[in-house]
């Protein structure tokens, strides 16, 4: 009976214990599930530190004086020249050898010679003119002097006879005397008194006849003069010292007056009307040195200097005039030993770069640091690295150029007027398109990204 | 008359049968095509539209958008992908995977013709399909010699090897195109008023040539012509550009004009060396293997090597008619002819070498294949008969050498994946084979003669192999569901084992009982002469003690571990699930990780060096002389090929160029010397060659280098950042790239935002237009002054030559000279630059990439996998998606790369596993005529992850997408022990045995086939599991899955499922008391030898 009423009970505390069993295996399981999902490691986390820091290359915050440079475009022209032309009518007789183009010639050397023959006659016979005035002058000279004695004489004796006209009558009166010799004496007067008048009036016309000789004299000397300058106008000579550019005529060709002989051109000194942009304006001062060098391979430079400035602009090229200056020694020219590439000439085109006053005290930095106005500097951090700290800045210029030390390779900068960056700030120019404010940053050495590296690439 | 029937009574046709599949099967096996990987259907169409001079942002405006927004409604589009860089657009669109693509092209074609307002400046817009190529091989040539020796050699090179038949497209590499190149100063065009785009109509209308019609004569048709100038760079010189009373101006009086070549400033080098290069692609259904068998030939000849030519070559060689050639004899000919004919400018080397991959790949799966398959025979001999044994191994051959006509019959090639499906197969064929063999020698033994033990003793089993058989098959149906690029890879595989497994199934039914009725009246014969040599008296000792150990050890044991799980059964089944649930604990805790794919060694590293858009040349030049001085260092380096200013895709992705990017192509020493000489593998390089190189790339985007496997290739984390405002881009952008850089073991990480460009902006002043200016006579005439203009391009030797009028390289790469160059009114009269518009320097996004009409910018990384794996970095960050999303309003997080097929890829991997399962329920309910014990049986299938995860743990390998594969074709294979247990417990059920009974009786009965079908299994493909080389070790993942998964499946099928029998039955039981208020006895734990059947149980083998 007993073992009947407990086989249920053994049987349903069997089930339990299975039912036990089996859910603490389960249970193992789920648990050890459950803690292996748990403890499941996480991502490993990158150590504190630079590690985490995008490295970037940086180039010091330089303060320097900056030079501005403009550039523009001209032909350049002599500031001496001439134009030699035939001043009398003739045939050329004479055009000494070294008389052609390019050549140098000295002030005062021959050019070409007229026929003279001519004017030498013109002249001999105006200086005869001349005598013969001068002759007349002297004649009437003389005459003026006889005729002040005549008149002299005429009114003393006219004086005497008055004297003797007033005694007879008062001998008249006295009865001294008669009335015909008071006729007589009054006829005497008369007659004395015409003849100083006559004498007067020779002498009054003296001035006006010496102020016609003087006159014919001063046009014979004048016609002299005349004559005597054609006969020097025959020779053409240089007026300064220089080089021909072109001579025109050839001898015992006719030339007319007028007819051009030669050009001359003094090469010593040459202006250059320079085409700059007109926002230039206000930066190119008179004295501002200026380097022209010409059209094609640049194997030569020249120095000069603003010499004036055009003061309104051209609209339809919006370019400003500044005239170049360039003084040279071109005594050597055409030598065998001179180079006459070294020489600025007349007519040649040049490029021009003007270097106005420099910009003192301002910040250069690599053109590609700066970008849309905003420039990186890695600013150092609590943590003991480099945090990127955003600037604004506004760039006066940019410049072209080497500065290696600033950056070994960097041929483009950029000038800004900004106080608030220390000098000596590492400026970022790697990554900056990546780059954000407050970013941790590792700072490298360029040398690796910027040294040459050996090799030659084709 | 049943198959088998059929086949023993005409066995000419199944001898026949089989030695046509033997003979198809060497003479196609040998005629297959190989190749890496297997070709995907190209599913692209790629849309390129060109907009000249316009800026990323007008083109995206005016161009891109519209042209997606027309695109956005068509069908089967999966991905709208658009490329926006300065004057084009390039969009790519992705359909899905089994669209027709031509019909998808005529698509796109009809849509984009429809579309109106497009700007006029915009020209045509082209539309084509992208079918992929890739580059087999590459032959270089590199030296001291001028460029222009180089070139001319290297395309001779081509020619010849493009006289070579089956020779893929060849494209000649670092050469630059030829080019008369007018330079003209700057200061002349103001000298002579003379304006760059003046110049360039001075030069076109001199070198036109204008046909101008026929003069028809009564007798003749004479033609006229005005001919151009001579296209020679000193004719151009003399062109006349200005004129007048005064003088005369030649266009050499204010240019440089020369004949030279293309200003791309492209470097190519070979170890340090200036090097030009021909890539030789595969394209469609070309032999990898043979083209660049061909060209190494050529490049033999070329150094005066001897012919590489092996035995079979040979043989071939004289098999040809007289007077004709090998392939590989005529091109190593050519080289011959080519060397003699003139001396080489340089060295010769070949590099990137595909087919030696391949071979090298497929030769090693050979060899894992034929040992697996040795492996097999040798338990087959142990656990049956000689006889059995070699019928089984020899059904195997047949069905591999059939498999391999139909490979060849339906244009599947021999690649990795193929021939791994095979190597998984080696194991399963003979499971079928196993049981008609098992069955006929049974009944034979039980006293029918051979050829009726042969009909119905196949006949018997027929519809369970059948059953097996379709079980598998359906298993890796799921593979074909799979997308992306994996499903493209893995479409295959599942053909083959179907292929493998049907032919296996028909050899077993029509061919094996043939062999087999013969094979017993041999041994009927034998016995009957009672003739007993020494042979067969030691394979009765070798039975006689096999059988001993079997039945008198191994039965009993596991009768008694199995009677024990059956009583307590519930604690067994708990037990089990108390496994399962620990062994999931692994994954879902950490330990065993998850990743998409393994890598594996490699012979080619490919490294891609991106700086700051807007780097020159010269820049990245000296960035790249660093990276080849310290690869230099390295040992296992065997060639150094770098592209300065170009990458191109080794996948035969396409090819870009600009000076901010440059490649560095490591050749390694083949993997088989560096494991032979304990030299580093290909992942250890690049840890190497990064240590050497630290410090030395700072201020570059990114430098990636990647091991090229063949195949797939991609940054290992990439993650796509999508929105419109590109301000919230660059925030969430930056955000990402913080995140990542939060951890250890992740680097190189950038962005392809190309955002870092400086741009000189020119906008026109407001007075300008007085002068007469225009922005295009503005453009027209800077983009002289920089990049030139192209009057007129001629027909060169072998390309078009451009005559290009432009700036000195001094001036147009100077900011300052551009900014203070001279513009030309209409009128001719120079205006400085900066009168006339106002510059301004800004930063500009260079390229645009847009991903179904919004901007898209791709986060990419490098990792380091002994430190952090790349998957669980992209999962963590994905993780976070949705706090991410709503810290950056307006932008959302994609997939990209790698992680991106990973999502296609297990995103189709559900549902394709609950059709398998679904198909192979009903396989067993129609083959059980059950419902619930189909139920029974596919409870095994989650008990293998134990296997699988400890199996994973055990040889140190992560879980991969292949692992997922393996464990849904393993499935299939688990349920067929589970089959034939359940089957064998139902005969015993049906002959009124009680379950416990009936569960004892069939374990012991089956054990002995079960373990076989395991053990098979595991054997074929245990050589793959033990590969300790590289090259395949991506595979292995999927072997470990099936091998592990497989025995502790067996293990559980062996004790839970007789467990889960009873729990079925208790379960009937109590329902049936529930149902119906009654008390139902238990069923008595009777042994089976304790009941009473109508059958004898020692007679029951199915």
């Amino acid at each position: 009976m007993s073992s009947k009423a407990t086989t249920p009970m053994l049987k349903v505390t069997s089930v339990l214990l299975r039912v036990a069993i089996g859910a603490a295996v389960l249970l193992v399981g789920t648990g050890i599930a459950l803690t292996l999902v748990a403890t499941k490691p996480s991502l490993p986390p990158r150590a504190e530190g630079d590690s985490a820091a995008l490295v970037v290359g940086t180039v010091p915050a330089t303060r320097t004086d900056v030079d501005r440079v403009w550039s523009g475009y001209g032909t350049a022209r002599a500031m001496n020249s001439a134009n030699l032309a035939a001043e009398v009518p003739g045939r050329i007789v004479d055009r000494p050898a070294n008389i052609e183009p390019g050549n140098r010639v000295a002030a005062g050397d021959l050019i070409v010679q007229i026929e003279q023959t001519d004017f030498l006659a013109r002249a001999r016979a105006a200086d005869q003119f001349v005598a013969q005035a001068l002759a007349d002058l002297e004649s009437l000279k003389i005459d003026e002097a006889a005729w002040q004695e005549q008149l002299e004489i005429a009114e003393e004796q006219a004086a005497i006879e008055r004297r003797e006209l007033s005694q007879a009558y008062a001998a008249l009166e006295r009865g001294a005397a008669t009335p015909s010799e008071i006729d007589r004496r009054t006829k005497a007067l008369r007659a004395l008194e015409a003849q100083v008048s006559t004498i007067r009036q020779q002498f009054q016309r003296v001035p006006s006849r010496r102020a016609t000789l003087e006159a014919t004299l001063d046009r014979a000397r004048a016609d002299a003069d005349v004559a005597k300058q054609n006969v020097r106008r025959t020779a053409i000579t240089a007026p300064f010292d220089g080089v021909l550019e072109s001579v025109s005529v050839e001898a015992d060709e006719f030339v007319n007056v007028g007819a051009p002989i030669a050009r001359l051109v003094d090469i010593s000194r040459i202006e250059v009307p320079l085409k700059i942009p007109a926002s230039a304006l206000g930066y190119v001062r008179v004295g501002d040195a200026a380097t022209l060098r010409p059209d094609g391979p640049a194997t030569h430079s020249w120095p000069g200097t603003v010499g004036r400035i055009s003061p309104e602009a051209d609209p339809g090229s919006r370019s400003i005039t500044v005239f170049i200056e360039v003084t040279q020694d071109a005594t050597g020219f055409q030598s065998a030993s001179h180079d006459s590439t070294t020489l600025l000439l007349p007519g040649q085109f040049v490029v021009c770069t003007i270097t106005g006053a420099p910009e003192t005290d301002r910040l250069l930095v690599p053109r590609r640091a700066v970008q849309d106005g905003v420039l990186y500097v890695a600013v150092p951090n609590d943590r003991g690295s480099w945090t990127a700290r955003k600037t604004d800045v506004r760039a006066v210029f940019h410049t072209t150029g080497s500065h290696p030390e600033i950056d070994a390779i960097e041929q483009q900068w950029t000038v800004l007027n900004t106080t608030s960056i220390p000098d000596g700030a590492p400026i970022i120019v790697t990554n900056l398109d990546v780059m954000i404010d407050g970013r941790i940053v590792s700072i490298a050495s360029r040398a690796a990204a910027t040294e040459p590296a050996s090799g030659d690439p084709r | 008359m049943s198959l088998p029937a059929f086949g023993v009574r005409k066995p000419v046709v199944a001898n026949l049968l089989m030695f046509a599949l033997l003979v198809g099967g060497v003479i196609f096996g040998a005629r297959i095509r190989r190749e890496f990987f297997p070709q995907s259907d190209p599913t692209t169409v790629l849309i390129a539209a060109p907009y000249p001079g316009a800026a990323p942002d007008e083109v995206e405006r005016a161009l891109a958008s519209k042209i997606e927004d027309a695109l956005r409604d068509l069908r089967d589009i999966k991905e709208i992908n658009s490329t926006v860089n300065e004057s084009a657009a390039t969009i790519s669109v992705e359909f899905e995977s089994g669209t027709d693509i031509d019909a998808a092209v005529a698509d796109v074609k009809r849509e984009i013709d429809a579309l109106q307002d497009l700007p006029d400046a915009a020209e045509r817009i082209t539309v084509d399909k992208i079918e992929p190529n890739l580059p087999a091989i590459i032959l270089s040539l590199y030296g001291d010699s001028d460029e222009r020796t180089m070139k001319r050699a290297i395309r001779q090179m081509r020619d010849d090897l493009r006289t070579l038949p089956g020779m893929g497209q060849i494209t000649v590499g670092g050469i630059r195109t030829d080019e008369i190149t007018v330079e003209v100063r700057p200061e002349a065009t103001l000298e002579h008023r003379l304006s760059l785009p003046q110049i360039a109509d001075r030069v076109r209308a001199a070198m036109i040539e204008t046909p101008a019609g026929a003069v028809r004569s009564a007798t003749a048709n004479v033609g006229i012509r005005t001919p151009g100038v001579d296209e020679t760079a000193d004719t151009v010189g003399r062109l006349v550009v200005k004129a007048n009373d005064q003088n005369i101006i030649h266009l050499e009086d204010i240019a440089d004009v020369s004949y030279g070549f293309k200003d791309v400033d492209i470097r190519a080098r070979l170890n340090g060396k200036p090097a030009v290069s021909l890539t030789v692609f595969q394209v469609g259904e070309q032999d990898a293997v043979k083209m660049a068998e061909l060209v190494k030939a050529y490049a033999a000849g070329l150094q005066g090597e001897p012919a590489p030519l092996n035995g079979f070559d040979r043989l071939a060689a004289k098999l040809q008619p007289p007077g004709s050639k090998i392939p590989k004899q005529t091109a190593y000919d050519l080289g011959l002819a080519r060397a003699a004919s003139e001396e080489m400018p340089g060295e010769i080397a070949i590099t990137t070498d595909l087919a030696r991959f391949i071979v090298g790949r497929l030769q090693l799966l050979t060899r894992n294949a034929l040992q697996g398959a040795t492996l097999v025979f040798l338990v087959l001999f142990v656990f049956l008969n000689w006889r059995v044994s070699f019928w089984v191994i020899m059904g195997m051959v047949i069905a591999l050498a059939g498999t391999l006509v139909l490979m060849r019959l339906t244009g599947i090639t021999l690649n990795l994946l193929t021939m791994f499906g095979l190597i998984i197969v080696v194991g399963i064929l003979v499971d079928d084979a196993i049981v008609v063999a098992e069955n006929i020698v049974a009944r034979h033994e039980a006293g029918e003669p051979p050829d009726e033990s042969a009909i119905r003793g196949a006949n018997q089993v027929a519809w369970p192999v059948v059953g097996t058989v379709v079980t598998t098959v359906l298993a890796f149906f799921p593979l074909t569901l799979v997308e992306g690029r994996m499903g493209d890879l893995l479409g295959a595989l599942p053909m083959v084992v179907a292929a493998a497994l049907l032919l296996s199934l028909i050899e077993s039914l029509f061919i094996l009982p043939v062999h087999m009725s013969h094979s017993l009246r041999g041994a009927d014969k034998r016995k009957s002469s009672h003739k007993q040599g020494r042979f067969e008296r030691l394979e009765a000792r070798f039975d006689v003690g096999r059988d001993a150990f079997f039945n008198r050890m191994l039965l009993p044991n596991y009768a008694k571990l199995l009677s024990l799980a059956i009583r307590y059964r519930y604690i067994t089944v708990a037990a089990a699930l108390a496994i399962v649930i620990a062994s999931v604990g692994m994954v879902a805790g950490g330990r065993l990780g998850v990743a998409f794919l393994v890598s594996s060694d490699s012979e080619t590293i490919d490294g891609q060096l991106r700086l700051p858009v807007g780097t020159p040349t010269s820049v990245t030049d000296r960035y790249v002389r660093d990276v080849e001085a310290a690869a230099m260092e390295i040992p296992e380096v065997k060639s150094i090929w770098a592209i300065v200013g170009g990458i191109s895709s080794l996948e035969g992705n396409g090819e870009s160029s600009a000076p901010h990017i440059a490649q560095i192509i490591l050749e390694l020493t083949p993997v088989e010397e560096r494991s032979a000489n304990g030299q580093r593998r290909s992942d250890e390089i690049i840890v190497a060659l990064r240590k050497a190189l630290d410090g030395k790339m700072v201020g570059i985007k990114s430098f990636r280098l990647e091991e090229i496997q063949g195949g797939g290739s991609g940054a290992p984390i990439s993650i796509g950042i999508v929105g419109e405002d590109p301000a919230r881009l660059e925030a969430a952008t930056s955000d990402i790239i913080e995140r990542l850089n939060a951890y250890e073991g992740v680097y190189d990480i950038a962005d392809d935002a190309d955002a870092g460009q400086m741009e000189l902006r020119f906008n026109l002043r407001d007075g300008a237009n007085d002068l007469g200016f225009t922005i295009a006579n503005v453009a027209e005439q800077v983009r002289g002054a920089v990049y030139g203009l192209e009057p007129f391009t001629f027909a060169g030797q072998e390309e078009d030559v451009d005559i290009r009028v432009i700036f000195p390289a001094d001036f147009r790469r100077d900011l300052a000279a551009i900014e203070a160059m001279h513009l030309f009114t209409p009128a001719g009269v120079p205006v400085p630059l900066p009168e006339v518009v106002s510059v301004e320097m800004a930063r500009s996004y260079a390229t645009v990439r847009r991903l179904d009409g919004q901007r898209l910018v791709t986060v990419s990384a490098d990792n380091d996998d002994k430190i952090i794996n790349a998957d669980e970095v992209t999962r963590t960050i994905f993780g976070g998606r949705a706090a991410f999303e709503a810290a950056h309003p307006g932008v959302r997080l994609v997939e990209r790369g790698s992680s991106k097929d990973m999502q296609e890829a297990f995103g189709s991997l559900p549902a394709g596993f609950l059709i398998a399962i679904g198909l192979i329920y009903i396989t067993l309910a129609w083959l059980f005529q059950s419902y619930t014990q189909p139920l029974i049986v596919l409870s095994a299938v989650p008990f293998a992850i134990v296997g699988v995860i400890w199996g994973h743990i055990f040889f140190g390998f992560r879980l991969t997408f292949l692992s997922m594969i393996g464990f849904i074709a393993l499935a299939g294979i688990v349920v067929n022990d589970s089959l034939i247990f359940v089957q064998f417990f139902n005969k015993m059920r049906e002959a009124g045995m009680p379950t416990y009974a009936a569960c004892i009786a069939a374990g012991k009965a089956r054990l002995r086939a079960i373990m076989l079908t395991t053990v098979t299994t595991v054997c074929g493909l245990l050589p793959m599991l033990l590969e300790q080389s590289f090259q395949a070790r991506f595979l292995i993942p999927m072997a470990i899955t099936i091998s592990c998964g497989l025995i502790s499946a067996t293990a559980l099928v062996l004790v839970l499922l007789p467990s889960l029998l009873m729990i079925l039955t208790d379960a009937k039981r109590i329902a049936g008391m529930l149902w119906s208020g009654e008390y139902i006895e238990p069923e008595p734990l009777l042994a089976p030898e304790d009941v009473e059947t109508s059958i004898d149980i020692n007679t029951i083998t199915h």
